[in-house]
């Protein structure tokens, strides 16, 4: 199965939008209830840390837990049912496995805030080995098992997920290899040129699968270990596992939600978004630096290998380059002089690559082992990933829902487009605010913060309001946009 | 301090790209044909593109120079040894008083869980696991 590009380059925005799948519908809408569940969650943490709302220490632990698992899960999902709304246009993908994952994934969380709330695990949402085992008597072993468990089976849904993205790709392309681009880019002649998003869905597809083995293999061991203590793993390669896990799983994340300004923007703008032979080349370079970008997460770590923390430094200054280069310019060139119409769903769609491409500058910072040194743990790592994940990550896939079912008649008011302006500079101030207070030193991860701190806390808490304001206008709007969707099919 | 440094140029690279995006954002209502625009922004990227693979390489071997790690330092002979032992939620330091000017090498290790000096979250007191260090004047 397979729709020619030229229909979908030249097709309006109604064309992209209709013949949506239920199954994306329920990805899409679970995600927006859950993305202003955790922000909640988040401007609590910030509520206590400003000392305006008082939090014990092992609750705010727990939902620093829950908000942590529950943002990179929810992004996860999010990613995905965009992923699969446009790569269904270009492969034959199965609407079970789609399914399957939704299911594993809400079993998988309903776990998780029983080990959390329930059972009173605070172990962070990356379940540092030997942590979860060893909580210094503040939750029992099974809570940790249950938290653990619940990862475990999001995670087997996702790595689902992906094995049919992969198998579905090869069933049409050949190889990943050929959906990459690599005959193109080789020079091969007649070689066929594959879609942004079959790229990008490539890309991910690959990354993701080597990155859940690793977060399953920890899992299963970190299990095992909870359940037979003298069953003991090195705890640095744990960590690598993790972090490499976590790394990948996380960057797939905003690589996935992508594809909606690759496929969206273009309609705006009257114009044509395709593959090149840079876009290719950036991809399969940005493939490969994912992969191995992973140890900035250790830099403090003195007892890695040196090379790899080097290789860290190294990769993650690259792994900018295709973003800025490829993605970044791309979407400004496409805007540029283009008369596009302006709504909530292409500004988003816009900001969301300004948020990656700043986002991409703290990143940088934060990975350069000298700097590292004095800001390793420090709120800065929180603002950088905040600024990328909040106004690149999260604004694609506001700005997907803004797409999805909007008409004239039912379309946006003054109350959107004020809120689009509230969570772009609520946004900026919040992140920058963290950069700022990583600056001053104050470590993140924190429940109570020095008297000197509770500043910066209280500005980021009417920041973080500001923002949940915004979004509760999104989910809102596509929440509500919801039946009528459904019924477009 | 390099914390005031990055955080220098961070900011002012931050609000550049944000030049950037408001200047086509603001210039996106007046229509110019896509082809054109495309040869002239293909053409200006292949500038940039070099000067920031330019600007990167510096970066990496200037910093790179500059590294923390235990070999790099001052040698071994000339360092007061301090042992640090991080514990679910204490830390128990354990050495000779410290002199300013004099190299310290931190021996640190942990009898549960990963601590680490630099902020390892470690449980449900990890805020609490702080501890003074007297540095006296020479």
């Amino acid at each position: 199965m397979s729709i020619p590009s030229s229909v979908l380059a030249t097709g309006s925005a109604r064309d992209l939008s209709t013949g949506i799948y239920p199954g994306v519908v329920a990805y899409l809408a679970i995600a927006g209830v859950v993305l202003l569940l955790m922000m909640l969650v988040g401007v609590v943490l910030r509520l206590a840390q400003a000392e305006w709302l008082p939090v014990p220490p092992d609750l705010f632990y727990e939902m620093m837990t829950a908000h942590g698992a529950g943002m990179v899960g929810i992004a996860g999902l999010a990613g995905a049912g965009i992923m699969w709304h446009f790569l269904t246009r270009h492969v034959r993908l199965s609407r079970g496995i789609l399914i399957a994952n939704l299911v594993s994934f809400l079993a998988g969380v309903a776990m998780i805030l029983a080990a959390i709330f329930l059972g009173g695990f605070g172990g962070g949402w990356t379940f540092l080995y030997p942590l979860p085992a060893t909580s210094g008597g503040a939750w029992e072993p099974g809570a940790a098992a249950l938290y653990l468990g619940g990862l475990l089976v999001i995670g087997v849904g996702f790595l689902l997920f992906y094995l049919d993205a992969g198998r579905a790709i090869i069933a049409e392309y050949g190889t990943l290899g050929a959906a990459l681009g690599w005959p193109v880019l080789f020079g091969r002649l007649g070689a066929r040129l594959p879609e942004p998003t079959v790229v990008a869905s490539t890309m991910v597809t690959i990354v993701n699968t080597l990155g859940l083995v690793s977060g399953a293999a920890v899992l299963a061991v970190s299990l095992i270990n909870i359940a037979v203590p003298g069953f003991a793993v090195d705890a640095l390669l744990a960590k690598n596992m993790i972090y490499f896990f976590g790394h990948v799983f996380i960057n797939a994340t905003i690589y996935m939600t992508v594809i909606a300004v690759y496929e969206i923007l273009p309609s705006y703008a009257g114009r044509e978004w395709k593959a090149s032979k840079p876009f290719l080349l950036g991809w399969t370079a940005s493939t490969l630096l994912v992969l191995i970008a992973y140890p900035h997460h250790l830099l403090m770590d003195f007892v890695m290998p040196e090379w790899a923390l080097i290789v860290g430094q190294v990769a993650s200054y690259t792994a900018g380059l295709p973003v800025l280069v490829v993605t970044a310019y791309g979407a400004l060139t496409l805007v540029y002089r283009s008369g596009i119409r302006w709504d909530p769903a292409s500004a988003l769609l816009f900001l969301s690559m300004f948020g990656w491409a700043a986002g991409i500058v703290p990143a940088i910072v934060d990975a350069t082992i000298m700097v590292n040194l004095v800001m390793h743990n420090t709120m800065w790592v929180p603002g950088h990933f905040h600024f990328y994940l909040l106004l690149g990550m999260a604004a694609m896939v506001f700005g997907f829902m803004y797409f999805l079912g909007h008409d004239r008649e039912t379309g946006e008011n003054v109350l959107d487009r004020l809120a689009v302006w509230v969570f772009a500079l609520g946004g900026v101030g919040f992140a920058l605010v963290f950069l700022y207070a990583g600056k001053e030193g104050v470590p993140r991860r924190w429940a109570v913060h020095l008297p000197e701190w509770v500043a910066y806390d209280q500005i980021a808490s009417l920041f973080a309001l500001a923002v949940m304001a915004a979004v509760l206008v999104f989910a809102v709007r596509f929440l509500l946009r919801v039946p009528r969707l459904l019924a477009m099919r | 301090m390099i914390q005031d440094s990055v955080w220098l140029i961070s900011v002012i690279l931050m609000a550049a790209i944000a030049v950037v995006f408001l200047w086509v954002a603001a210039s996106a209502g007046q229509e110019a044909d896509a082809e054109a625009v495309q040869r002239q922004a293909y053409r200006v990227r292949a500038g940039w593109f070099w000067l920031l693979v330019a600007v990167i390489a510096i970066a990496t071997v200037t910093t790179l120079r500059a590294l923390p790690y235990p070999d790099r330092g001052p040698q071994a002979a000339s360092r007061v040894i301090v042992r640090a032992t991080g514990a679910q939620w204490a830390w128990t330091i354990e050495g000779p008083d410290l002199v300013v000017g004099k190299p310290v090498e931190f021996q640190v290790t942990s009898a549960d869980v990963n601590h680490g000096l630099c902020l390892e979250y470690c449980g449900l007191v990890h805020h609490q696991m702080i501890t003074d260090l007297v540095v006296k004047p020479n």
